[in-house]
């Protein structure tokens, strides 16, 4: 029993790895602006980047004013939640040009 | 040694593809200025009170280093400095590389906070965490993954139109307490060692979907095996398979006002079966038991915010239910339960006066045969100061 998790387990990561990167690998050959947003739903992409400032943030934390950082720190700070709290890039994109707009 | 065929064949395969591309756009491009470096972090001092004791506990700074080099390339590191029982002690929390390989896709190496669910990988820092204190089973000295060495592969996307996260990550791994040192934890699994006992490496990630369009709702499973025995030792095969079950459900909701906050997670850790043999009091004591333990926490926050008092807005209440289990027959055998209830006011978005009421519920310890176990109540009061910067 402890074998077959453990072959289970294996296959899960296997195949999943494998997906992903062949999903990424595809969008590597697109160009910059293509492979942002192939993929992604026309219901994202319909969505302001104000909106998906409030939807994302508040998963985790209270939301942040636009006016907490410079133009400049917010690169930084929205980069980091792109990594840590798990942002597509059309997400971070969009929340990042709206911090800069509304700042 | 298949752990080093595996990861050299990823990284020579991310090498080309990647070189590939750079030829193609010269994407990293490092131009002088473009780097970024930003100091984030918080800080807390907290209070508190029981039958036992009234201090002001501890107080901790923990500054957070972030360098963004270029748009591929970022770095995150955080020290602790926490002061309790009259000793300052530092702890690197972690530090990593980030390399972003596509969109949706980076790579991370060094120490690194495991993804096994949501607690401890996104909720821990004193300004998210919404009371004073850590579910059972969380914490430096608990039985689920904090953070270790390795490499991770990490991001975000779509599938069929549904959002997903994923993390997968090779890691040094856990070890087991072999009864040497502490005899009392023998069996015990234990996540944050200085030095790794073994060649085996633990092997886990998490998955993560949002069924919901707005984000509101998140599920999330994650899973993790490795051997945790010390190398050339009797108990090197001994293997463990951990599985948690995680959720997180934020919505405003209009007809209450306000912002409700349901966050959980369920955490299973299975041990192989094995009989330890230690050294008590001079005599060789034999332990043979199902080495399987489990932990859960139910949180719920409610922060009204349709309200025309700004004092009203500014406060926010909490209650969390938590438990822990560990093996029956084990020297560390317990049932744990906590409840904790609290109230925050929040001075500003990362900023809060936490007050809370924590009722905590332990039986425990190796009885002999026809011995109770013992138990213990402790109710405690906190009051905690947080910010974040």
């Amino acid at each position: 029993m402890k074998d077959i998790n453990k072959i289970l387990l294996l296959i899960s990561v296997v195949a999943f790895t494998a997906t992903v990167f062949t999903q990424c690998a595809s969008q590597q050959n697109a160009t910059s602006a293509e492979s942002a947003t192939k993929g992604v739903p026309e219901y994202v992409l319909q969505k302001s980047g104000a909106q998906l400032w409030a939807e994302s943030c508040i998963r985790c934390h209270n939301t942040a004013s636009p006016a907490t950082f410079s133009d400049v720190q917010w690169d930084v700070a929205v980069k980091h939640m792109e990594i840590r709290a798990q942002l597509t890039r059309v997400e971070a994109e969009k929340v990042l040009e709206f911090l800069k707009s509304a700042n | 040694m298949k752990y080093k065929y595996l990861l050299s064949s990823l990284l020579i395969i991310l090498v080309l593809v990647e070189s590939n591309a750079q030829n193609q756009s010269g994407i990293l491009d490092p131009k002088p200025g473009n780097s970024r470096f930003l100091l984030r972090g918080y800080s807390d001092a907290t209070f508190m009170s029981n039958d036992e004791e009234t201090t002001f506990g501890n107080a901790r700074f923990v500054p957070l280093f972030l360098y963004k080099q270029s748009d591929k390339l970022f770095f995150e590191g955080e020290l602790e400095f926490e002061v309790e029982d009259g000793e300052v002690e530092v702890a690197l929390e972690y530090a990593n590389v980030n390399y972003s390989i596509a969109p949706n896709l980076n790579l991370r190496a060094g120490k690194i906070l495991i993804p096994f669910g949501i607690f401890f990988d996104r909720l821990h820092p004193s300004w998210i965490n919404r009371l004073p204190t850590v579910p059972l089973g969380y914490g430096h000295d608990g039985i689920l993954p904090t953070s270790d060495l390795g490499v991770e592969i990490r991001g975000a996307s779509y599938l069929r139109g549904m959002r997903f996260n994923y993390s997968l990550y090779v890691m040094n791994g856990p070890r087991i307490e072999d009864g040497e040192d502490e005899a009392e934890e023998v069996g015990m699994i234990v996540h944050e060692g200085n030095e790794d006992n073994n060649n085996n490496k633990a092997i886990g990630g998490r998955l993560g979907v949002f069924p919901l369009r707005d984000q509101s709702l998140e599920i999330g499973f994650s899973a993790q095996s490795a051997k945790l025995g010390n190398r050339d030792s009797e108990l090197e095969e001994v293997g463990a398979l951990l599985y948690a079950f995680d959720w997180t459900y934020v919505r405003k909701v209009s007809f209450l006002g306000g912002v409700i906050d349901l966050k959980g997670q369920v955490n299973f850790i299975n041990i192989d079966d094995q009989t330890y043999t230690v050294e008590e009091d001079s005599v060789m004591e034999s332990y043979t038991f199902d080495n399987k333990s489990n932990s859960t926490f139910f949180q719920l926050g409610y922060r009204p915010t349709f309200g025309s008092s700004q004092f009203i807005k500014n406060l926010e209440l909490v209650g969390r239910y938590s438990t822990l289990n560990t093996p029956e027959e084990a020297p560390w055998e317990s049932e744990s339960t906590q409840l904790a209830l609290g109230l925050n006011y929040w001075i500003d978005w990362r900023t809060a006066v936490k007050f809370a009421y924590q009722m905590d519920s332990i039986t425990g310890g190796h009885a002999e045969d026809g011995e109770e176990p013992e138990s213990l109540d402790v109710n405690t009061f906190y009051i905690q100061w947080t910010i974040g910067f």
